[in-house]
């Protein structure tokens, strides 16, 4: 029941960092076996889908991590961009504008990432995001802003 | 300040998903995450979750039947030895199952609640 109320929800958070289909659902799938193997620590305090969110966007930027790291090691796609892989990607269907913007989202510091994010595509409140993360509302009013100005700036150097 | 910033965007594009999925993507997913877990992990849930009732509804009969006989028979030195005998057994039966419900872990509970679906 868990996993067909929220999956698809959840593959969407997670799709918008990894960006890729494939690991996008190697991720979704991780995230659904850490949430039952860790559903002691679950005490209700918070809604089901925030604790679930909480755990989707730790291994998504965890993942994004390693990914990170095997890719310095190695020189596959070191001269492609990340808008160049997403336009050459199947399962991609924005234009070149949508992949800048993609770009210009991965670009940003894992903070900075998450909250833009939440705030731009799902229009969650900020009371929503700070369960989410643990930061206040505050500080993630000012990552949204500086996130906005990054990508702004983004798009001037690439016009 | 802010709508107006992410008014910038939105002249620059829509706010649409540009991302997309293999067709039937979400209908399968379920499927094919409880296909990850180990083929020993999924046939014990089953056989559990089915017996579970019975052993329960087992025991409460038991308890039952023998609290009623020892009442009834007026608690000879025999009868108590057949109570004590079999209570222990009882006892014994409950704490097993009791020790096995316990010891159900969560992946069992997860294909549990999977298995309804």
């Amino acid at each position: 029941m868990m996993v067909r109320q929220y999956s698809e929800k959840l593959y969407w958070q997670v799709r918008r960092i990894v960006l890729i289909h494939e690991d996008s659902d190697d991720v979704l799938q991780n995230t659904f076996i850490k949430a039952w193997n860790s559903l002691d620590s679950f005490h209700g305090d918070s809604k089901l889908y925030t604790w679930l969110t909480r755990i989707a966007i730790n291994e998504s930027l965890d993942f994004m991590r390693k990914k990170k790291v095997r890719a310095t090691m190695s020189a596959d796609d070191a001269d492609y961009s990340i808008a160049d892989q997403l336009q050459a990607d199947n399962y991609f269907n924005g234009d070149e504008t949508e992949a800048q913007l993609q770009e210009a989202i991965a670009q940003l510091p894992e903070a900075q990432k998450t909250v833009f994010m939440l705030r731009y595509y799902e229009e969650m409140k900020y009371s929503d995001i700070s369960k989410i993360t643990g930061t206040s509302e505050g500080g993630l009013k000012a990552s949204y802003h500086i996130a906005v100005k990054k990508i702004e700036e983004f798009f001037r150097r690439h016009d | 300040m802010q709508n107006k910033r992410v008014d910038y965007f939105s002249t620059k594009m829509e706010k649409k998903n540009p991302f997309s999925t293999p067709e039937g993507y979400f209908e399968h997913f379920t499927e094919r995450l409880m296909s990850r877990l180990p083929e020993e992990e999924k046939k014990k849930p089953a056989i559990i979750r089915h017996l579970r009732p019975l052993l329960y509804a087992a025991i409460f009969t038991g308890v039952i039947v023998l609290g009623a006989t020892f009442i009834m028979n007026g608690g000879t030195e025999q009868t108590q030895k057949q109570m004590t005998i079999a209570t222990t057994e009882y006892n014994d039966s409950y704490f097993d199952d009791a020790a096995d419900y316990a010891m159900v872990d969560n992946q069992d509970i997860y294909a549990y609640l999977l298995a309804d679906l």
